[in-house]
Order: structure tokens, then C-alpha cells, then sequence
């Protein structure tokens, strides 16, 4: 289970989370969502040690994680893992080789055994027949799927995912949610996914928090997001231009 | 056992392609940048004028570069004095020519050749660097649309100004190199400074050949550089390569200059 | 009211500011590096080291350099022996051109010249891919992956380049003489027997060889440090990869010629 526990952070002059505090149950599919520069992707770096809050707590599996250091955040990392915005594959490396690495160094393979591991994970992704290419000659949707595959390769019972969607095409995004939403059925792996793709967040999530000026504005389920009363979100689920959110 | 042979042979095709690749780069690279050359000629001549330009660009190049280049220069004197000094010793502890061909050697070749590949290292760079940022962030494009030819506006400035400032970096150059030796021969092997300081070798074919290869250097340097610029592509990746490439063929470049000017020196002023 | 004297005072306040800054930035840039060399030097001890990253950038930083090399050298060598040669005439002491040619690029310019080439090509295009790296997040996703980025990029890099200038100015020194030999019989009518009877003649020893490959592994670590550490601190998306390339570079060639000296002056 993660929990954070009012935490604030600022960045220079310009304060970024004023003080969120929630939780994530085990083995749900958890959305964060907001306006562009709310703070949302910070808040999930936080859980893998990319940066550091002024002050809060958080909390992951019974352990307080925010004031480890680099060797301490290790065992973090490999159950919590990552999948970057951007993808952010190793471009001088194959894709086998991509998701190949974390098997190298970590379950001990040999090159040859992690290589043949690797093909096996990116047939789940269906990128098997892309194995031998390298990142910059794939298309986002592709990459996405291949950053997907290397995410899992340490088994994590988390997963963050920082807009997975954003730059994809329609039918490669509902793919990417297909294959979120079996994480967590057929693995029981907990995804947390910040957001803005409002066809995602109604698709697959299980709870959403909105995250609004630094605060959680509600937290609850897709349904209860729907029949808010309250102006603010009522925008932002519709995708408004006018309203009452500052612009 | 078959995939371990075909692999082997792919191993091998595969240096032999990479070598004769990166080869073959470099003659290409020479032919685009020699047309970069003749246009830049015509835009000095028929090109926009545009205000302050080339001044601001000497400034950059000028003052930016002025420490490195003492303190390199400075370091490269020393050492030359110094390594000259120890081999004399071995053959004729007798160092009154010492100066004097230093001084000669200076004028003649490694003022301006060191001074230039240091400055294709500072200014090469940083001409690359910008220019190859315009490009990926299409600036560079937004020119071109306004009607404005890259080379007249971004190249030609840096042009006039790289003739200049390299000149005038390569005589300060060679006079801190001159000095420093001076120094070190004095303190190294009790060399007089007025035996150390003395033009008796020098001749003009010497001034002739260190002005033409400043000028030659000056040249180069923004050509090639620029060409490397503005031939960048691919975001953040693309300006890396586009510097690196640039650092190492004005360097290339210069090597090759100095080859070609010091044979028609030695066949011009034979000594 | 401001008077001259007081115009005076603030201008050389002004030019203090400016060096003391120009200082101050020195200084930071040499710590960085240092806090960079004590952690890849940790990592010796005991030796954490990804082989295959390491044969790949071995692989990829020779191929790249040797072209360059190759040209660098036998051009250089053959200028060397026409600036020489004036002064050889002079001396009446053709049979030293060997030596002369000899004791210059051995000791000096193999070394200096090869590590300015390798400077740039190998240690620019190593900033470039760290700093790309570091603006794509890449590093980031290294530490996500509970990989430490200086074990795996950083270490391998560094023995890469060591070893591939040491192998480069090896090269560098044979093709140099080769050159200078070519040059030596074509302008001085020196015949290539006497010119490598004059190489080899008792004036120039191995110690002259050793001295060139020690600076050519002194070399290899500045550049290494440099390129690593401007890479890795590359901020601010494309122009700042520029900017990252633009100080290794000069900062190689200023850390390459200051040790230069203090090397000469150890050993010499």
C-alpha cells in the first residue's frame, strides 16, 4: 500500500504541492489527474527517489520512503517501477537489449540468457518482431509498449506510469489501457497512472484523484467524479474552455 | 557452430563498412564545404549589410577566447622551450641559437597553427553549438521564410570576424608562447634574454608564411564550423553531433592547410 | 556626485568581478570533476564493471578515431620534417632529420596532437551522448531501474578512452615517423635508411617512447573526466547539449596542455 501524507514541495520561489495526503489500495488502477503543471508528475517522482519532498511523509509498504538515500531507494526501485513520458529508451540499445539490461543486472542472467528473456517479455507486449531495432527507428505507440516491457522486467508490484497516453494516437492509447487494466487484473500489480487523457481516465481507472493549486481537490471513484457538484471538476471532466478554473 | 562463423563474418564487414563509412564522411563533408566557402565569398561582396554584426561576433570570438588562448599558448612555449632545451643538451650543450629559432619556427608555423586549433576547438565549437541550435529549434527555417539566406545573415558575419580576431589571437598568441619560452630558457638553462630575444633568423618569407596561414585558419574555421551548424538535425542529439563534428574537421582542416601552405613555403623561400 | 577616481574604482571593481567569477567558475568546474574522479575511482575497489558496455564503447570509440588518426598523423609527420628542415640544412645535419623528426612527435607531438583529435572526436561525441541522455530523462530511467548511472556509463567510458588514446597515440607515433620519413626523402633527399639509422642511432631511446604514452594515459584521463562531467551536468534541452560539448572541449585542451608541462617537467 502507498500513502502520502501531507506533502509539500516547492521548487524555488514557486510552490508546487501545498500539502496532498492520500492513499492507494493494493492491486487497483489509481489515476492522478489535473491541469498541466499541477504537480502531478512530480508527486509520482517521489516514489521512486527522483526527488524529494520538503516535508510529508510517504509511505510504501509500511516502509517511510522520503528520506532515503540512493543505496537505501534500491530495493525501492525494484518493486516500484516507471514508465517514463516519453518512454525514454536507451537509444544507443536494441529493444532486447533495452528490456535485457534490468535481467543483466539484477536476476544475474548472461547476455545471451537475458537477450532470449527479453524476446519472450516483448512477445507479451507484441514487439516481438521489433526486438533487433533500435528506439529512434519506432513509432511512440510502439516504444511505449517496448518501455512497458522493461518496466516489468524486475516483477514490480507497482507500476507509475507518467502520461502514458499523451502522445498517441486513439487506437494505440486504448492498447496501452488494455494493457494496463491486465496488470492489475491478471498480475495484481497496482497501477498508478497521472493523466489528462480524459477517455483513459473513464475507461480503466478504479479511483482517480484531482489534483487542483496544489491541493487534492477529490478523491474518489469514476462515478463519483461524474456527479461532483462541484463546478472546477465539472470542467475539467468535460474539457471545457469556459469556467470557473483560473486560466 | 554455422551461426558462429556467420556472425564472425558479419563482425568483420562490419568494421571494414564502418571504417570505409566514416572515410568516405570526410571527403564528402570537404566537397559541401567548399561550397559553403564560395558562397560565403559572394555574400561579403553582394550580401546585406547589416549593422554591428561582425562586431558583435568579434567580441565573442575576441575577447571569450582571450585567456584560453594565454593560458595554452603560455603552457605550449614552455614546453617547446623546455623539451628543445633538454634534447640540445644531449647533442651541443650550447643554446645561443635557441632563441632565435624558436623565434623563427614560432613566426613561420606554430604560432598560428596552435593558436588555430585551439581556437577550432573554442570558436568551432560554439559557432556549431549555436548554430546548430537555430536549426533544431527552426530558427534557422524561420529565416529562410523571410526571405534571408542563412549564409548572409548567420555565416558571413562570423566570416569577417574569425579573418580578424584569429590574426590577432594568433600575433598575441605567439607572443605570449615567445615570452613564456623566453622564461623558461632563462630560468631552465640560464639562457640571457638578450641572447634568447633575438630576430636574427627571421626573414619575411617567414612573416609571409604565418600571415597566410592565419588568414588561411581564419578562414576555415567558421566555414567548416558552420557547415557543421547548419547541418545539424535531430533535437538535443543532433546539436551534440553537429559540435563534435565541427570541433574535429576545422581541426582536420587546419592540419591539412598548414601540409599544403609549408610545402609551397619551403619550394617558394627556400632557406 | 561621481567623480574620475570613483569611475576608476568601480571599472576595476568591475574587472576584479569579472575574474574573481572567471575564477570562482574554474574552481567549481575542477571540484565537480574531482567529486567525479573519486567515484569512478570507488568503483575500482572492487572492480564493479559492465563489460559489455565497455567492449561496445571500445568498439565504437576506436572505429570512430582511427580515420582521424590515421590522416592526423602522417600529415604532421610531414610537416614537422619541413619546418625542421630549414634548420637541419642550416645545421649542415641531414643525418639528424631522423633524430629531429624523432625525439619531437615521440615525446610532444603524437601525444599532444592525437589527444587534441581524440579530444574532439571521442571526448565531444561522449558529451554530446551523456548530455542527450540527461535531457531525454535516459538517466533518470538508469536510476529507476536501480542502475547506477556512474557503474554503467560512466566507469566504462572512462576505460574506453584511457585505453583507446593510449592504443591511438601508439599508432599516431609509428605513422608520424612514417610520414616524416616519406616527406624526408622527397625534400630533403634524405634516404629512409638514414633517416631511421638517425631515429634509432643511441640519441633517442625507449624512454622517449614511454614518455609520449604516459602523457598519451594523462591525456585520456582529462579528457574522460572532462567529457563525462560536462555530460552528465548538460542542462537546459538542445542548446545546452551545445553548450556541454563546447566546455569539454575547451576544458580538454587547457587541462591537456597544463599537464603536458607538469608531466614534461616530472619526467623530464
Amino acid at each position: 500500500m502507498i500513502s502520502f501524507k501531507n506533502i509539500k514541495k516547492s521548487f524555488g520561489s514557486k510552490a508546487v504541492l501545498e500539502g496532498v495526503s492520500f492513499d492507494v489500495k493494493d492491486g487497483e488502477v489509481f489515476f492522478i489527474i489535473g491541469a498541466s503543471g499541477v504537480g502531478k508528475s512530480v508527486l509520482i517522482k517521489h516514489l521512486v527517489g527522483l526527488l524529494y519532498p520538503d516535508s510529508g511523509e510517504i509511505w510504501l509498504d509500511g516502509e517511510e520512503i522520503s528520506r532515503f538515500d540512493e543505496k537505501a531507494m534500491m530495493p525501492v526501485r525494484m518493486k516500484c517501477a516507471m514508465v517514463f513520458q516519453h518512454s525514454t529508451l536507451f537509444d544507443s540499445m536494441t529493444c532486447a537489449e533495452n528490456v535485457a539490461l534490468p535481467l543483466r543486472k539484477h536476476k544475474g542472467l548472461s547476455v545471451k540468457d537475458a537477450l532470449a528473456e527479453a524476446k519472450k517479455r516483448l512477445k507479451v507486449v507484441h514487439m516481438a518482431e521489433f526486438a533487433d531495432r533500435f528506439p529512434p527507428e519506432l513509432g511512440d505507440g510502439m516504444r511505449k509498449r517496448v518501455a512497458i516491457a522493461r518496466a516489468l522486467t524486475l516483477d514490480p508490484r507497482y507500476v507509475l506510469f507518467d502520461e502514458p497516453t499523451t502522445s498517441l494516437d486513439p487506437v494505440s492509447a486504448r492498447r496501452v489501457d488494455k494493457l494496463i487494466r491486465e496488470l492489475s487484473t491478471n498480475l495484481g500489480v497496482t497501477s498508478i497512472v497521472v493523466s489528462h487523457d480524459l477517455a483513459s481516465i473513464f475507461t480503466i481507472a478504479d479511483r482517480i484523484v484531482m489534483l487542483y493549486k496544489g491541493h487534492v481537490r477529490l478523491l474518489g471513484t469514476p462515478g463519483e467524479f461524474k456527479s461532483a457538484p462541484d463546478g472546477i471538476i465539472q470542467q475539467f471532466i468535460h474539457g471545457r474552455a469556459q469556467g470557473p478554473m483560473d486560466a | 557452430m554455422a551461426d558462429q562463423a556467420e556472425d564472425e563474418d558479419k563482425l568483420e564487414t562490419g568494421i571494414a563498412a564502418d571504417l570505409g563509412a566514416a572515410t568516405f564522411d570526410l571527403a564528402r563533408g570537404a566537397w559541401e564545404m567548399y561550397s559553403v566557402f564560395v558562397r560565403t565569398l559572394y555574400y561579403v561582396f553582394r550580401g546585406k549589410r547589416e549593422k554591428g554584426a561582425t562586431v558583435r561576433q568579434m567580441y565573442e570570438m575576441g575577447n571569450k577566447s582571450l585567456l584560453f588562448v594565454t593560458i595554452t599558448m603560455g603552457f605550449i612555449g614552455m614546453i617547446l622551450v623546455y623539451q628543445s632545451g633538454l634534447q640540445t643538451k644531449r647533442i651541443l650543450p650550447e643554446f645561443s641559437q635557441l632563441g632565435s629559432t624558436y623565434l623563427e619556427l614560432l613566426t613561420r608555423d606554430l604560432a598560428s597553427s596552435l593558436t588555430a586549433l585551439m581556437l577550432a576547438t573554442r570558436v568551432g565549437a560554439g559557432i556549431a553549438a549555436e548554430l546548430g541550435s537555430m536549426v533544431v529549434t527552426e530558427q534557422v527555417d524561420a529565416l529562410r521564410m523571410s526571405a534571408a539566406d542563412p549564409i548572409d545573415y548567420l555565416v558571413k558575419p562570423r566570416f569577417l570576424a574569425s579573418i580578424v580576431m584569429t590574426a590577432c589571437l594568433i600575433i598575441w598568441g605567439g607572443f605570449v608562447a615567445y615570452t613564456a619560452g623566453g622564461a623558461v630558457a632563462y630560468f631552465a638553462y640560464d639562457v640571457a634574454p638578450r641572447t634568447f630575444f633575438s630576430t636574427r633568423l627571421v626573414d619575411h618569407g617567414d612573416v609571409i608564411t604565418g600571415l597566410a596561414k592565419a588568414l588561411a585558419y581564419g578562414a576555415a574555421i567558421p566555414i567548416v564550423s558552420s557547415y557543421c551548424g547548419l547541418s545539424a538535425h535531430g533535437g538535443s542529439e543532433g546539436v551534440g553531433w553537429a559540435t563534435t563534428r565541427a570541433v574535429v574537421n576545422s581541426s582536420l582542416a587546419i592540419i591539412l592547410l598548414n601540409f599544403f601552405i609549408s610545402v609551397a613555403a619551403f619550394v617558394i623561400f627556400p632557406k | 556626485m561621481e567623480t574620475a577616481a570613483d569611475e576608476k574604482e568601480s571599472a576595476l571593481i568591475g574587472v576584479a568581478g569579472n575574474l574573481g567569477r572567471g575564477l570562482l567558475g574554474i574552481a567549481e568546474i575542477a571540484g565537480g570533476m574531482g567529486v567525479l574522479f573519486g567515484r569512478v575511482v570507488i568503483r575500482f575497489f572492487p572492480p564493479r564493471i559492465d563489460y559489455p558496455e565497455l567492449r561496445r564503447n571500445l568498439y565504437k570509440m576506436s572505429v570512430k578515431s582511427l580515420p582521424i588518426v590515421v590522416v592526423t598523423a602522417l600529415f604532421t609527420g610531414a610537416i614537422m620534417v619541413i619546418q625542421a628542415a630549414p634548420i637541419v640544412k642550416r645545421l649542415g645535419a641531414e643525418g639528424l632529420v631522423g633524430w629531429a623528426a624523432g625525439f619531437g612527435t615521440l615525446r610532444e607531438i603524437a601525444p599532444l596532437l592525437t589527444a587534441l583529435m581524440i579530444s574532439g572526436r571521442v571526448g565531444a561525441n561522449n558529451t554530446a551522448e551523456l548530455g542527450t541522455m540527461v535531457v531525454t530523462e535516459q538517466i533518470d530511467a538508469l536510476r529507476v531501474l536501480a542502475i547506477d548511472p556512474i557503474t554503467f556509463l560512466v566507469v566504462p567510458r572512462f576505460i574506453a578512452i584511457t585505453v583507446t588514446l593510449f592504443m591511438m597515440t601508439l599508432y599516431a607515433d609509428a605513422l608520424a615517423l612514417f610520414g616524416a620519413s616519406y616527406c624526408a626523402k622527397a625534400l630533403l633527399g634524405v634516404e629512409p635508411v638514414s633517416f631511421f639509422h638517425g631515429l634509432t642511432g643511441g640519441l633517442l631511446g625507449f624512454g622517449d617512447v614511454a614518455n609520449g604514452l604516459v602523457k598519451s594515459v594523462v591525456f585520456g584521463l582529462v579528457i574522460a573526466l572532462a567529457s563525462c562531467h560536462f555530460g552528465l551536468a548538460t542542462k537546459g534541452g538542445a542548446p545546452g547539449v551545445g553548450r556541454a560539448v563546447n566546455a569539454t572541449v575547451v576544458a580538454s585542451a587547457a587541462g591537456i596542455f597544463v599537464l603536458d608541462y607538469f608531466v614534461s617537467f616530472i619526467l623530464g
